[in-house]
């Protein structure tokens, strides 16, 4: 037996070194794509990419995407990409019937009911189950992006009365909720209706209560008639009823069985829910009493089954979708904010769809306490907004592909993006011109500030870090807190964060919550205490107007004082990078910006329209 | 013994008692809200139905009432009811202990299997090859991550092969094979990693004991190299390995979090995380009580092992 005194460790530390040497030179690059062109929202024919919207010229357009160098790369214009990969194509092909949808994701939840939550992970469950009154369209030879296409759910029809205060709605007879005890498959009727609203106004903690708060009450002459009462005209109801986060129906004899929804989900949807196994999967068989409606149900849904598997971990979910075990992943954020992640993936995957998303409005914004120095002054969030170099976040986050826009959706106001150059001058990077407002306004050597934030996605520190590099010039000290996930929504929700904070913006069709619930002084969704006469003078306006062209014409002037005030200081939204297997025909992606648009897969919306080819 | 095994469970108690008022502080020192988290992105709740619903979970109530009812609850085994799911916090823990268990298990016997052979091996065999490459192994180990080798072993066959661990858990009663792919990668790299530690001290203790006078002795009276090895020396080697490996079983019972995330092993761990981030409160105390109770027990175990490996220790 040897009993030697120890040898150095120079040897197998050596090799330590060595092996990550070797792991990091292996190691897919991280490079982002640097971008020549800006984006400039028009849409162009281009033969960069191949041309045609078919599926095969699509899946012709991936290889040779995917074939190309960082450097060809670089040189396809924006537009091109979301020209050949726009969310907007034609229809695939004859629906079959058949076969089993899987797809993982990272959002699970905590429970089923969607009077209390309506985050993404319970709600793109819950829209496959329930239904609406009325749901926005994405049906391919009608889908459009940038406009929500109301169409009928439970209701066949539907008219305001000329004074606005009456929404009448027409129900689809011989509807059944799911043979699911304690329903048992009876029929929908405008009781259930009516009942829902109630349950979403009266329940304590129901999230939607103030959604609901032009409704007074809901009228039932008949089984098939539903009659909103209003407060007063509610132009936007018909729009917020579309809402995939909110307003489903619900059935009355699982809440007198259970006490609430927390445990059962049963619906009048598509899809039954057939098993859920908490952080592990969550199963749905077509309901087959769906298609009785006829017309546009008929035959839907195509697919027999839908599997979602709950995986936190992105490598995790980006393995399963290389090995073929998923036809699409759902990453944190919702789609790859960076091309080259993309085409990453692509290169494993090389049989899939890609669908490049332009936003609507902008991204993510730096919300401000505007009842508290320095950002009561005009003049110094002026200075802040003009100091930001979004090129630069453009370039460096989002890899040259990113869009400059304030939080409106402009659809609702333009025929056409405006360009970052229309916007005024408050959103051009200008430095002298900060500097010397930010010295009117009584901070020529600037001041020390704190952004909080919640890691959504890695790009939000990174614009934040050259935000910070920016306003240094300005002699603003920009301190950057990262808050976990239940802090930075408290804060956030009750308008309480210290100073300024990263904040999302609405995510809907409902056209009032980018004015009235965002900017109004006594709204409870006023996240940045914004308190101004004229803001609310206007929003109740827009509010009130049932002229959709005298309605647009507010809005445009709302649009130009938010411009001008600068209540929030939008960033930079970058484009969305989705990638689906090519045997998903039918499904209609993320429509950019306003989450009501067809969210087949994300939010769980439309799903009835989706079928795979075998 | 037997009075020794009780004392020490008797001294549980003010144990547990620590731990609860620990948890039950620590917990609500933690910025944040319950409530905000459930609302998100989604809307808005009046500060009046806000007020209304901390007073029906008993939010409003002063510290010390909360916790008294809730460890009025925990004597009688009840440790609450989740605030998002309902489902009450007992239930839920059952329902993870199986993977958490299992995960465990498996690691815990991969090291073992591998840390003690090794760790004779190299020490009987110091300064060899064989002790240079074990050692080589003891220093990777240690110095790789575990969250690291554990994504290159996720992404890396699905780059190459198009593999991915199968989707959806199952037992190994269902699915035998699914289960061990399953489980299989994280239990190997955990066991790997805890391995490098218990092998290290397996060697050194058995090089110790291998210089005693009385394995001179042994050798002197020419007994075989094997009975030496593994009558005489690894018995008394082993006590302080035991410990480390008590240790590492502890740890993980607690819940490995970031192989679970990796993997989509919903484990101890992850639920005990969640909690955190979502300030489920019973979720968070539940689960940290439950640990608590764990480790002692495995503690006594332990504590009892070491009389059956070495008869001089004694309990009184």
């Amino acid at each position: 037996m040897s009993m030697g005194r120890n040898r150095s460790y120079t040897v197998p530390l050596g090799f330590v070194l060595a092996v990550s040497l070797l792991a990091m030179a292996c190691s897919p690059s991280a490079q982002p794509t640097q971008r020549q062109d800006q984006p400039s929202g028009q849409q162009a024919q281009s033969q960069a990419v191949g041309k045609g919207q078919t599926l095969e010229d699509r899946l012709a357009s991936v290889k040779k995407l995917i074939s190309m160098s960082s450097a060809e790369l670089r040189k396809v214009p924006t537009d091109d990409l979301l020209q050949m990969f726009t969310n907007t194509w034609p229809c695939e092909g004859t629906p079959k019937r058949g076969g089993t949808l899987k797809r993982a994701t990272s959002a699970d939840f905590p429970h089923m009911d969607p009077t209390f939550v309506t985050i993404d992970g319970l709600m793109q469950h819950a829209n496959a189950v329930y239904d609406r009154i009325v749901q926005t369209d994405a049906s391919c030879d009608t889908f459009k992006a940038d406009k929500a296409v109301i169409a009928p759910d439970l209701a066949k029809s539907w008219e305001f009365s000329p004074d606005g205060k009456r929404l009448t709605f027409k129900l689809y007879e011989g509807v059944k909720w799911q043979n699911v005890p304690p329903v048992n498959g009876r029929e929908f009727t405008s009781d259930d209706i009516k009942w829902t609203i109630e349950h979403y106004k009266t329940t304590d903690g129901s999230i939607t209560k103030s959604t609901l708060d032009a409704v007074e009450k809901v009228e039932t002459p008949d089984k098939y008639t539903a009659v909103f009462v209003l407060k007063q005209p509610a132009w936007y109801l018909m729009e917020r009823l579309t809402g995939f986060r909110q307003l489903v129906m619900l059935p009355k004899e699982v809440k007198e069985r259970d006490g609430d929804f927390r445990r059962a989900m049963i619906g009048t949807g598509p899809f039954i829910l057939k098993e859920f196994r908490e952080n592990v999967s969550i199963t749905f068989e077509r309901n087959p009493d769906y298609e009785k409606r006829g017309g546009w149900f008929k035959d839907k849904p195509y697919l027999d089954r839908m599997e979602v598997f709950f995986i936190k971990d992105e490598a995790q979910m980006l393995a399963a979708y290389r090995s073929g075990q998923v036809h699409y992943v759902r990453t944190g954020g919702g789609a790859f904010t960076s091309l080259g992640d993309a085409i990453a993936l692509l290169k494993t995957r090389p049989d899939s769809h890609l669908v490049v998303e332009a936003p609507f409005a902008g991204g993510w914004r730096l919300g401000m306490r505007l009842d508290q120095k320095p950002f009561d002054d005009v003049r110094v969030r002026r200075a802040l907004s003009m100091a930001m170099d979004r090129q630069v976040i453009i370039d460096q986050v989002y890899g040259g592909l990113g869009v400059v826009l304030p939080d409106i959706l402009w659809p609702l106001i333009f025929d056409k993006q405006p360009k970052q150059e229309e916007l005024g001058p408050y959103y051009q990077f200008n430095l002298p011109q900060a500097k010397k407002l930010l010295a009117e306004a009584g901070y020529a050597n600037g001041f020390t500030t704190e952004v909080t934030f919640f890691r959504y996605g890695s790009d939000i520190p990174d614009a934040l870090a050259v935000i910070k590099e920016n306003w240094k010039e300005l002699g603003v000290t920009l301190n950057i807190v990262e808050q976990d996930y239940a802090l930075y929504n408290n804060l956030l929700a009750k308008a309480d964060y210290k100073q300024m904070t990263s904040a999302w913006g609405p995510s809907s069709a409902d056209a009032d919550v980018y004015f009235y619930e965002t900017y109004h002084s006594k709204s409870s969704n006023n996240r940045y205490r914004v308190s101004d006469p004229k803001a609310d003078v206007l929003t109740e306006k827009i509010r009130l107007e049932m002229d959709p062209v005298k309605r647009r014409t507010l809005m445009k002037e709302f649009w130009d004082l938010n411009l001008d005030q600068v209540w929030a200081i939008p960033r930079v939204a970058g484009l969305g990078f989705r990638i689906y297997d090519q045997k998903i025909r039918n499904h209609r992606g993320r429509g950019g910006g306003a989450d009501n648009r067809a969210n087949s897969l994300d939010h769980g919306a439309q799903v009835q329209n989706i079928w795979l080819a075998q | 013994m037997r009075e020794y095994v009780l004392r020490r469970l008797l001294l549980t108690i003010p144990v547990l008692l620590g731990v609860s008022i620990g948890i039950f502080s620590l917990i609500r020192i933690v910025p944040g809200d319950t409530l905000m988290a459930m609302i998100d992105q989604s809307g808005s709740v009046t500060p009046e139905d806000l007020t209304k619903i901390r007073s029906q979970m008993g939010l409003d109530k002063p510290f010390p009432i909360q916790y008294v009812t809730w460890m009025s609850g925990v004597v009688r085994g009840d440790l609450g009811a989740s605030y998002w799911t309902g489902k009450p916090v007992t239930d839920e823990l059952i329902q993870r202990l199986p993977v958490t268990m299992q995960l465990a298990v498996m690691a815990i016997v991969i090291s073992i299997v591998i840390a003690v052979p090794v760790g004779v091996l190299s020490a009987i065999r110091q300064d060899s090859f064989m002790d240079y490459i074990s050692r080589l192994f003891v220093v990777g180990g240690l110095s790789f991550p575990d969250f690291w080798i554990g994504t290159l072993v996720v992404v890396f066959p699905s780059v190459w092969w198009h593999y991915g661990a199968p989707l959806g858990l199952a037992s190994f009663a269902e699915d035998p094979v699914k289960n061990l792919l399953q489980f299989g990668p994280p239990a190997l790299i955990l066991g790997v990693r805890f391995s490098a530690t218990a092998m290290r001290m397996t060697r050194s203790q058995m090089l110790e004991v291998l210089r005693q006078d009385y394995i001179r002795t042994a050798w002197a009276k020419g007994l075989k190299e094997r009975a030496i090895v593994y009558r005489h020396a690894l018995k008394n080697a082993l006590i302080p390995v035991i410990t480390i490996l008590g240790t590492q079983f502890r740890v993980l019972l607690g819940g490995t979090v970031i192989m679970e995330i990796l993997f989509s092993l919903p484990g101890l761990g992850t639920f005990i995380v969640e909690g955190i981030r979502l300030r489920d409160y019973p979720r968070v105390q539940g689960g940290v009580m439950y640990i608590a109770v764990l480790v002692v027990f495995i503690n006594l175990a332990v504590d009892v092992m070491y009389a059956r490996f070495d008869p001089r220790i004694r309990y009184k």
